[in-house]
Parts: structure tokens; C-alpha cells; sequence
């Protein structure tokens, strides 16, 4: 009898072989199914048209046709099993979902998978491998920047948009002199940082690891 | 969610007209507020009108001597932008005192009013 690792692996392979034989990836919508009793999801009746939709996700043009409800996270992980960026709680407060769109960091949890046509998308899948980590990825893996893990790959999307959007002179709530560059202290990283939740509690070391790819003394 | 249909309007009277014929419709820009009303069931439009293509984005002086902020400039655009960081900077602070950066990045001047 297959252990119930062997069947993990099986179903996975079976999934990938789904995709791989689909033109275009067709997946039911699953808003509502994690939200409060008061939506319980809508199974066939009444359910809008599906819609065809056309981006790029780490580089890969990807084709997808959905219902129009599918936000751009349940697209990611469920149209094109990119399971990296996760689910925490559906509603733009914990930044689980974060990706980069468009040279942007967003909560794909908050968007619609269909408003994205011709849009770039850049996931943690997208970011590093395991073979060659981004510097970011080597960062958090050196300063032990997560415990569970289950916030680390919106941690990290958001971590180097934060860098850019330093570099781009963008003020925070912190920067004392809206008219000078922003400093690259802990106060700026955390502040920048704080749509990013961390139910461990690795915020400390998160900073530093930030910090490190940033230049400064680890 | 309810189900819905959707729509992305390519100019301002077409995002008008496109309202004027479906009183249950609702606009939707960067969608962080209504999105998130809509999966609570608060707000359960039939129809949405994407209006992100409307070319509403832009900062411009006025011959007065202010600035006209489009519709759908974003939150992180409005706060970084030099002339509102010179002279609005409260308006910049209190931009840069909401939310996150992530929602900033896509939130827009009207759905933050509307
Ligand atoms: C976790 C979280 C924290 C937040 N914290 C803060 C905070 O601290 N301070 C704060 O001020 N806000 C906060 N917000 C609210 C946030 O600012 C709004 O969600 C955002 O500004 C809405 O902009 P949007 O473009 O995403 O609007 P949408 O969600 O797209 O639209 C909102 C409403 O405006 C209407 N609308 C949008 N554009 C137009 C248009 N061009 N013409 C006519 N009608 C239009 C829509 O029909 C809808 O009714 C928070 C939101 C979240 C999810
Ligand atoms: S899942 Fe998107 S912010 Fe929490
Ligand atoms: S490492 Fe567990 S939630 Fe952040």
C-alpha cells in the first residue's frame, strides 16, 4: 500500500500532468470558500461567464480562462499550482499573498486575476530556485528570518520591493524629511515592513537580513 | 463572492454610459476596498466596470496655482509625488499613514474617497 507521502507525490504528478495536457487552465472559483459563513461559495447556478485572461507569471506567458471572481491569488495557486504564495487571511491585512506586479508589491488576495491582461507578475517561485537563492531568500535562510515559514515568501516579495522603493527616494510614515532620501535604518524597514505579518514573530531578524542585502553592517 | 460580470471601460463616457445602463453595477479600481467588501457579501454588485484603463493617473498644476490629482493616481504615487511632498506635505503624511505599502501601491485617490 502506498504510504501517504507516496500518494502526496502521486497526486502532485497527476496535477502537474493536468495542467501540462490543458491548453488553457479552466478553474472554479473558490471566493467565498474561506470567507465567513455569511459567503458560502456558489457552486454552477447563476455563476458569471468565465473570462479569458492572458499575463505573465515569473516570466512564463500564461493563459487562463475563470470566473471573473477568481482573485490573482486563488489564479496563482490553484489556476497554476504556484503555491508559494500563500493564504493567510484573504483581506489585505496580513500580506501572506504578497507579490510584485508590475514592478509593485500588492496583495494578490485583493485584485482580480481578470484585471491583470498583459500584466507581469513576479512570484517567490519567480524570485530565486533552490539552487541559486536570491540574495534575499540567502538573506532570511542566514538570519533565521522565519520560523514556520508560512509568511516568509510574502515577506520576501515584500522585502525587495521595499529596497527598490527606498532606492526610488518613496517616503514612509517614519521619514522625518518628506523632501530627502530615506534612511535605511530599522525604524524604515519595519515601518515599510508592517503589511507584512508575521504570526511567529521573526521580525528582528527579518530586519536583519533586510538590512544585510541592503549594505549595511549584518 | 456573488457572481458577476465585468467589464473594463476604455474612456470616461464609456465607463459612464457602461454605469448608466447597469444601476447594479459598481466601479472598480484598485479593488482593495471593494473586493474585500464583496467577499463579506456588504457589497454584492452583478456587474463591475474596470475603470484602471481611463488614463485618470496623471498630477497636473492648474492655472491657479494648484494641483488637479486624478481619479486613479495611487495612494503610493500621490505621497511620493515631489510637488505634493514640497507643498501638500500633509497631504502626503496622511497617505503615508494608512494602510500598507502593498495597498497603497494599488489603492487610488477616488476609492479612498468613495
Ligand atoms: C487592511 C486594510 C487597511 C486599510 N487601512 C486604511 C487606513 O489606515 N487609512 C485609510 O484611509 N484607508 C485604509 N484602507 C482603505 C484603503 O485606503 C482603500 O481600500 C482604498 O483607498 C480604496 O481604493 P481602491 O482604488 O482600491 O478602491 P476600490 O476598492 O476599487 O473602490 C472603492 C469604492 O470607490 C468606488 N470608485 C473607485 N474608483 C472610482 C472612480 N474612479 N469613480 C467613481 N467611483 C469609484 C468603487 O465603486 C467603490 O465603491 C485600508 C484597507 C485595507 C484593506
Ligand atoms: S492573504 Fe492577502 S493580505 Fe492576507
Ligand atoms: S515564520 Fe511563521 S508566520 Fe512568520
Amino acid at each position: 500500500m502506498a504510504t501517504p507521502r507516496e500518494n502526496d507525490v502521486k497526486r502532485r504528478t497527476l496535477m502537474a500532468a493536468t495542467v501540462a495536457t490543458a491548453t488553457v487552465g479552466t478553474i472554479a472559483s473558490r471566493a467565498g470558500a474561506q470567507a465567513s459563513p455569511a459567503s458560502p461559495p456558489a457552486p454552477g447556478s447563476g455563476a458569471a461567464p468565465t473570462l479569458k485572461v492572458s499575463f505573465t507569471v515569473n516570466g512564463k506567458p500564461r493563459d487562463l480562462e475563470l470566473d471573473p471572481r477568481t482573485t490573482l491569488l486563488d489564479a496563482l495557486r490553484e489556476g497554476l499550482h504556484l503555491g508559494g504564495t500563500k493564504k493567510g487571511c484573504d483581506h489585505g491585512q496580513c500580506g501572506a499573498c504578497t507579490v510584485i506586479l508590475d514592478g509593485r508589491r500588492i496583495n494578490s488576495c485583493l485584485t482580480l486575476a481578470v484585471m491583470h491582461q498583459g500584466g507581469r507578475i513576479t512570484t517567490i517561485e519567480g524570485l530565486g530556485t533552490p539552487d541559486k537563492l536570491h540574495p534575499m531568500q540567502a538573506a532570511f535562510v542566514k538570519h533565521d528570518g522565519y520560523q514556520c515559514g508560512y509568511c516568509t515568501p510574502g515577506q520576501i516579495c515584500s522585502a525587495v520591493a521595499v529596497l527598490e522603493e527606498i532606492e526610488a527616494g518613496i517616503p514612509s510614515h517614519v521619514t522625518a524629511d518628506l523632501n530627502a532620501k530615506p534612511a535605511l535604518d530599522d525604524a524604515e524597514l519595519r515601518e515599510r515592513m508592517s503589511g507584512n505579518i508575521c504570526r511567529c514573530g521573526a521580525y528582528s531578524n527579518i530586519v536583519e537580513a533586510i538590512g544585510e542585502v541592503a549594505g549595511r553592517k549584518a | 463572492m456573488k457572481p458577476f460580470t465585468y467589464e473594463r471601460a476604455a474612456s470616461p463616457a464609456g465607463a459612464a454610459s457602461a454605469a448608466a445602463r447597469r444601476p447594479d453595477a459598481r466601479f472598480i479600481a484598485g479593488g482593495t476596498n471593494l473586493l474585500d467588501l464583496m467577499k463579506l457579501q456588504i457589497e454584492t454588485p452583478a456587474h463591475l466596470i474596470d475603470v484602471n484603463d481611463l488614463g485618470l493617473d496623471k498630477i497636473e498644476p492648474t492655472p491657479e496655482g494648484g494641483l488637479r490629482i486624478g481619479a486613479l493616481v495611487r495612494n503610493t504615487d500621490l505621497a511620493a509625488d515631489a510637488r505634493v511632498r514640497r507643498d501638500y506635505a500633509v497631504l502626503s503624511r496622511a497617505l503615508l499613514s494608512g494602510a500598507s505599502g502593498q495597498l497603497r501601491n494599488r489603492a487610488t485617490t477616488a476609492g479612498n474617497l468613495l
